[in-house]
């Protein structure tokens, strides 16, 4: 889709209310890439009077934390850490840097690290992406007016587990509910 | 309540519930917040369990039901599995009236057609308190979606996961379905693989506009007439376009809806 059509369809210029444009962080790859182009073209048309937050969200994966219970919904009892992928994970991270600069060039944001993770996972996933934001600030890679922000959030589809066992098996697992009703 | 803080942690919550009633009194709204029906094709090992209605009269059995705050009808995408009138008897009409608090409801493959025009007497009793509808594969007309839509009145969010244009051209009745009321829909709206803008249009007619202040959109044909009736009002836009179906977000198994993740 060229940068016309897409402004055709994503024309930010009415949406004199817009505060916060969010994504995934697989959204964004490189410079040049697709899905890169496809923010830097509709953020230059955001005419929002207001600060514009550029929201960035990093899950599980993104960290290179993976467990089976992931697709279970539930909290995993423990993570699986792909050391041997480190690297390539730091690139790409940079490599995301290079587009933030240039949607800066774009219009101006501020920049919103999200580690959208378990509870367990959090204060790991906050801290990755604080070292992110401090090794790019200390290489010179940011220009933005505001300093990236760095957030968490609870996901909430996962953090309501309590369905699959509760309220349905309480008469033989858990006979007080039982009593006690 | 500092047990208020344990809502997303199971196993404490169970323990608090069960050091004594006082704390139990607290504890068990966050228990019972939701509860989700489906297929035993994800439950091999016990095929009965969690099919429809079990969780629901197991939970009216246990008086369970008013703290029930979500409801969820999952089941798998294909036209042989259907959620129709046939599903729901006198029996479950009773568990439904129980549902006092429901604020968010979510069903797959809903036949709303199926359901015309006596579908305000199975799922009436949730207008007072619903906020949240998500609906995964509805089949029906638009007016007759747009129908269903007005019978919450109280109503903030949508979701709508994997629309297909039309099951069919919708009935000659269609054109005497008027909704009954007008929601805010003020909130959030999701939409995924979402080809109805005749749907859309409806919604902007007789609801007078579209005010949400969040969108979630995934491959979604009409963003420009979304983005242009939410002018005023949009504050949040997500867009994920290495995702365009929403499988990272919304695919798991489900949320969004979440109908799966709710």
């Amino acid at each position: 889709m060229d940068s016309h059509t897409l402004l055709q369809r994503f024309d930010l210029s009415r949406n004199t209310s817009l505060r916060t444009l969010e994504t995934s962080a697989r959204s964004i790859n490189r410079t040049g890439d697709t899905a890169s182009d496809f923010f830097i073209t509709i953020l230059s048309s955001a005419t929002s009077p207001a600060p514009l937050d550029f929201v960035v969200i990093y899950r599980e994966l993104d960290f290179g934390f993976w467990s089976n219970s992931l697709i279970f919904e539930s909290e995993p009892a423990s993570y699986f850490y792909s050391p041997m992928r480190m690297e390539e994970r730091a690139l790409f991270r940079q490599k995301q840097f290079g587009v933030f600069r240039e949607m800066h060039r774009a219009t101006d944001f501020r920049l919103v690290l999200c580690a959208d993770v378990f509870d367990s996972l959090v204060e790991r996933a906050i801290k990755t992406l604080e070292c992110l934001v401090e090794a790019e600030e200390a290489k010179g890679g940011l220009c933005h007016h505001y300093k990236p922000l760095v957030i968490s959030e609870r996901r909430t589809i996962r953090t309501r587990p309590l369905d699959h066992c509760l309220a349905v098996d309480i008469p033989g697992d858990c006979p007080f509910y039982a009593s006690a009703l | 309540m500092i047990i208020a803080h344990f809502i997303y942690d199971k196993h404490a919550l169970i323990a608090c519930s069960m050091t004594c009633y006082s704390w139990y009194i607290v504890a068990v709204p966050h228990l019972h917040y939701s509860l989700t029906m489906e297929e035993a094709r994800y439950y091999p090992w016990d095929r009965t369990k969690y099919m429809w209605p079990t969780p629901l009269r197991r939970s009216y059995d246990l008086g369970l039901l008013p703290l029930v705050k979500r409801l969820r009808i999952r089941l798998r995408l294909c036209s042989c599995n259907e959620f129709t009138p046939e599903w729901i008897d006198r029996r479950t009409l009773r568990y439904f009236s129980a549902l006092t608090n429901l604020q968010e409801l979510g069903i797959d493959n809903l036949q709303l057609s199926r359901f015309m025009p006596n579908i305000q007497q199975c799922f009436g009793h949730f207008s007072p308190t619903l906020r949240f509808l998500a609906l995964r594969k509805p089949m029906g007309s638009c007016r007759q979606i747009l129908y269903f839509i007005g019978l919450f009145p109280n109503l903030q969010d949508l979701k709508f996961h994997w629309s297909f244009p039309t099951d069919g051209q919708g009935s000659m009745t269609d054109a005497t379905l008027i909704p009954l009321s007008v929601p805010p829909l003020r909130g959030r709206l999701t939409l995924a693989s979402f080809t109805r803008e005749g749907l859309v249009r409806d919604m902007i007619t007789y609801f007078g506009g579209l005010r949400f202040r969040s969108m979630d959109l995934f491959e979604v044909r009409c963003a420009r007439l979304l983005l242009y009736e939410c002018r005023k009002t949009l504050e949040t836009l997500r867009l994920y376009p290495n995702d365009p179906y929403g499988e990272e977000f919304l695919g798991r198994r489900e949320e969004d809806t979440q109908v799966s993740d709710l």
